[in-house]
C-alpha cells in the first residue's frame, strides 16, 4: 500500500431553526467527528487520507451521511498543500493530533 | 488502514471518546482517531487507562504492549477473537498436516539464513560464505540445526567473539527490546486472521503463549539486528528504544512493491497461512531490501 496522504475537508453552514434542523445538525457534527475530522474552526471540519482511494472513500461516506437542507461543500487537497495552510490571526487550537507522523511519542 | 504507533512515556490518563483516544498528560490533552492506530506501547507504569478504551482498542485488532517498571515489554493484549470465523480457522489449524508446517518451516529458516548471510555480506564480513553454505545444507525441518550454528556464526561476527546472547548487556538489551516489539506485530497479524497464537510449526514451548509469532518472525530479526549495529549503544534509554520501534516504519520491498515494515508482516503473515492451507510452499511473500 502507498501513502500519498490527502486531506478532506469539509465545510457547512445548516439551520438551526426548528428542533428538527437542530437535530439534523447535531447529528452532522457527531458523524463527522465519530469519522475521524477535527475542528479547524467552526463549521470546517478537516480529515487526513492515507492516499486516493481512502479520500474517495471518504467522500462518499460523507454525500451519504449528508443533512436534508442547508449548505455543505467538500474539498480534497494533498498533505503538502494542506500543510501550506497560513494562519493570519489568532492561533490554532485543536487536542486531535492531525500531523501524518508515523510514531507519535505522548 | 492503521498506520500510527502510539508510545505512551510519561504519566498519563487514558480513556474513549467519540471514537478517539483521550491521552491526558500533566498538562495536555490530546486525542487521537482510534482507527489511525496500529499499535500503543504504554511504557511507563504510571498510566492509568479504562476498560472502555481497552475494549475498544481490541475491537480495532489495535496492539497494546505493556511495559514494566524497568520500561521493558512485558505483557500484551490479545483478544479471544480476532476475525467472524475463528472458529473454522481454529480447526484449520489444528488440522495444517505435518507435512506442509515443516516444509513452511524449512523455507522461513532458509530465508532467514540467508538474510543473515546477505547482512553479513553487506557489512563485509567473511562469515557470510559459510553462512551460504550453511543455506546450501539445510534439511527438511532443520534436522541438523543450522539455524542454530547460523546464529552462533552470525552473531560472534557481528558483535565479536566473546558475544553470547545470553550475556546481559545493551546489545542483548536493544535485541530483546526490539524483538519483542516484532513479534508483537506478529502476534496481532495472526489474531487479526482469525488464528491462534499458541499452536507452533516448530516452536512448541509449552510455557510460550506465542509460539506461532515466533515462528514466522524468524525472518524480520534481521531488521531489528542491522538496526541495533547501526545504532551507538552506549545507552540502550527511551530514544534508543524508539529508533528500534520505528523500525515498524521502515520501507521494504514485498511482492515488487515498497511498503512499510508493518504492512509487509501483514502480507507475509497472510501468505503464510495461504501456503499452509492450501498445501502451497510457492505461495509464500518473503520481503526484500532493496529491488
Amino acid at each position: 500500500m502507498s501513502y500519498r496522504f490527502m486531506r478532506v475537508m469539509v465545510l457547512y453552514d445548516l439551520p438551526v431553526g426548528s428542533s428538527s434542523e437542530i437535530r439534523a445538525y447535531t447529528q452532522f457534527r457527531k458523524f463527522l467527528i465519530k469519522n475521524g475530522f477535527m475542528m479547524m474552526q467552526e463549521s470546517v471540519y478537516t480529515k487526513l487520507a492515507l492516499n486516493q482511494t481512502v479520500c474517495r472513500n471518504i467522500m462518499e461516506n460523507v454525500r451519504k451521511n449528508k443533512p436534508e437542507v442547508g449548505l455543505v461543500q467538500m474539498l480534497a487537497i494533498t498533505e503538502k498543500q494542506y500543510s501550506k495552510i497560513e494562519i493570519v490571526v489568532g492561533e490554532i487550537q485543536s487536542t486531535v493530533l492531525s500531523t501524518d507522523e508515523r510514531l507519535v511519542v505522548l | 488502514m492503521s498506520w500510527r504507533t502510539i508510545v505512551i512515556s510519561n504519566r498519563a490518563k487514558l480513556d474513549f471518546k467519540m471514537n478517539y483516544m483521550t491521552v491526558r498528560n500533566d498538562h495536555e490533552i490530546t486525542r487521537i482517531f482510534i482507527n489511525e492506530i496500529y499499535m500503543v506501547i504504554i511504557e511507563s507504569t504510571a498510566v492509568s487507562i479504562t476498560v472502555a478504551l481497552l475494549s475498544e482498542l481490541t475491537k480495532k485488532k489495535v496492539k497494546v504492549i505493556f511495559c514494566n517498571e524497568k520500561r521493558n515489554p512485558s505483557s500484551e493484549l490479545v483478544s479471544y477473537y480476532g476475525s467472524h470465523d475463528t472458529s473454522v480457522k481454529y480447526r484449520n489449524q489444528i488440522e495444517w498436516s505435518i507435512d506442509i508446517k515443516s516444509e513452511v518451516w524449512t523455507q522461513i529458516v532458509r530465508e532467514k539464513v540467508k538474510k543473515q548471510s546477505e547482512h553479513l555480506r553487506e557489512r563485509g564480513l567473511e562469515e557470510y560464505l559459510l553462512l551460504e553454505e550453511y543455506v546450501e545444507h539445510i534439511e527438511t525441518n532443520d534436522k541438523t540445526n543450522r539455524e542454530g550454528h547460523a546464529a552462533k556464526v552470525y552473531f560472534n561476527a557481528l558483535f565479536g567473539k566473546k558475544f553470547t546472547r545470553a550475556d546481559e548487556n545493551t546489545t542483548n538489551a536493544a535485541l530483546n527490546y526490539g524483538y519483542s516489539i516484532i513479534l508483537s506485530a506478529f502476534a496481532r497479524e495472526i489474531v487479526a486472521n482469525g488464528y491462534m497464537t499458541q499452536l507452533g510449526l516448530f516452536h512448541n514451548n509449552m510455557f510460550n503463549q506465542f509460539n506461532l509469532a515466533s515462528d514466522l518472525m524468524e525472518p524480520f530479526r534481521i531488521l531489528i539486528d542491522r538496526k541495533v549495529v547501526d545504532m551507538d549503544l552506549n545507552k540502550f534509554e527511551l530514544s534508543e528504544k524508539l529508533e528500534l520501534v520505528n523500525v515498524l516504519n521502515k520501507s521494504i520491498i514485498i511482492d515488487k512493491a515498497r511498503s512499510n515494515v508493518a504492512n509487509t508482516i501483514s502480507q507475509y503473515t497472510k501468505s503464510i497461512f495461504d501456503a499452509l492451507n492450501y498445501n502451497d510452499i510457492a505461495l509464500i511473500r518473503f520481503y526484500r531490501n532493496e529491488l
